[in-house]
């Protein structure tokens, strides 16, 4: 044992961290080791931004979020008492850190929170720092983002191409193709669930 | 990793709200409803599942659409462009100027060439009769001593007459007789003529040969009236005889 360098008992940790389930990563954490929940942060980081996204629209409010979502995790690790799953317990985290900062920013005025969503569609992209660093993994990536639109049905296709690339709100789709808006709905969200399934199931962590 | 306490992609779970999660995602949802569905996200985590997912697929397909190369070409593959391509490059890196001297010189190299095509076919080649296959050898007509030249003859019939009737006699039709006793010479191996007389011409060269009686346009085409063969006085002799 001695004859193992230090460096050497980094890396037997580092292999270790990697292969322990969320809730051993939070009892490391708690015990022993506060590194561990690096990795609980690396594991989630991209889908709980994804998250605030979604709820907020906005780019960097959004990263606040995510950041302020982690922060209150670490803080309350010792409040986790492993009866929801670590994922669960931090998507709460973020939906209710989302839903603050809303609450805050209707209270401040009502013309900014107009102004941010008309202007939300114009910085949704994803951040930089998520965004891989090496262009083949990200050419790989959005190769299969291109081949699981196109395999979609039809009108699931054209329903997702209006809405993200036309940027079409649900009533002038619904124009369009002289469908329901209940219909554009239901199929926009078919379409965002098979492209769901589609991309978790390939190798790269596209979603 | 997925969570899967709450993967609505195994459980299958709706929980009614599908079509608010859409509209909610895409920020189209009024006011009042944003605000019940908010409530709902705090109870609903298979709601707060699709919601994360469905942003995370919005995100790479933005992805997908920000991106200038979705595919970015391998550094070793040089592409080199074709002729026509580099013509059109020059064209575009070029000044107006140049462009309308090169096309001035190029419609003078048009011209030029075209006149000198031309004046290669001013004067056409001169025809030489190609011999051409063999054709039947006629006997040669000896002509007469007093024999109408051929080139006096009219041409009041073509050579190819036949005969309207069985019956009638071969008609030399090609040939009009000038006077009874000139009648040319034909040759006996001359082919009947093929086309066919018309009634008027029968009729009057059938007239003819049967009573001798020459034709006022036999008189009216005779031209050289140096040939002793064709005098008047001959051709009124006959008349006289008549009487």
């Amino acid at each position: 044992m001695f004859l193992i360098s230090f460096s050497e008992k980094l890396r037997l940790e580092r292999l270790m961290v990697t292969d322990l389930t969320d809730e051993q990563l939070v009892k490391l954490a708690v015990d022993q080791d506060p590194e561990a929940f690096g990795e609980i942060v690396n594991r989630w980081e991209r889908k709980i931004f994804a998250l605030c996204f979604g709820m907020l629209r906005r780019e960097d409010e959004a990263k606040d979020a995510a950041q302020d979502t982690f922060i209150a995790a670490y803080k309350n690790l010792a409040k986790f008492r492993g009866e929801a799953k670590v994922s669960s317990w931090l998507h709460r985290i973020a939906v209710n850190q989302c839903l603050t900062r809303k609450r805050r920013e209707k209270t401040r005025s009502e013309s900014f929170i107009d102004e941010s969503d008309s202007a939300e569609e114009k910085i949704f992209k994803a951040p930089k720092h998520l965004s891989p660093s090496n262009l083949s993994e990200k050419n790989e990536r959005l190769q299969a983002v291109r081949a699981a639109v196109n395999s979609l049905p039809p009108e699931l296709k054209e329903i997702v191409l209006l809405k993200e690339f036309e940027e079409m709100t649900f009533q002038e789709i619904s124009d369009a193709m002289d469908v329901p808006l209940s219909t554009v709905k239901s199929r926009l969200y078919t379409a965002l669930k098979q492209l769901r399934m589609k991309l978790e199931s390939t190798p790269l962590e596209v979603v | 990793m997925v969570d899967e306490m709450f993967d609505t992609r195994k459980s299958g779970h709706k929980c009614g709200h599908e079509n608010e999660v859409v509209a909610y995602l895409y920020g189209e949802l009024a006011e009042a409803d944003r605000t019940r569905f908010e409530a709902h996200l705090e109870e609903c985590v298979y709601c707060v599942d699709e919601i994360a997912a469905f942003s995370a697929v919005r995100l790479s397909i933005h992805d997908w659409k920000n991106s200038e190369s979705p595919v970015t070409p391998p550094a070793a593959v040089e592409v080199r462009p074709g002729f026509l391509e580099s013509v059109f490059a020059w064209i575009r890196l070029t000044p107006s100027f140049a462009k309308g001297a090169a096309g001035f010189a190029a419609l003078v190299l048009v011209l030029v060439f075209g006149w000198l095509i031309s004046g290669t076919f001013v004067d056409p080649p001169q025809v030489t009769e190609v011999p051409g296959p063999a054709a039947p050898k006629a006997e040669p007509v000896e002509p007469r001593e007093n024999a109408v030249p051929e080139a006096e003859l009219t041409e009041a019939v073509p050579p190819d007459v036949s005969p309207e009737s069985p019956g009638d006699p071969p008609i030399d039709a090609h040939r009009v007789r000038k006077s009874p006793d000139r009648r040319p010479e034909v040759a006996k191996d001359k082919t009947p003529p093929k086309r066919k007389q018309t009634s008027p011409e029968l009729r009057e060269n059938q007239l003819a040969e049967k009573d001798d009686i020459p034709r006022l346009s036999e008189f009216e085409e005779i031209d050289d009236f140096a040939d002793e063969s064709l005098r008047l006085t001959d051709l009124f002799a006959d008349f006289s005889d008549d009487r």
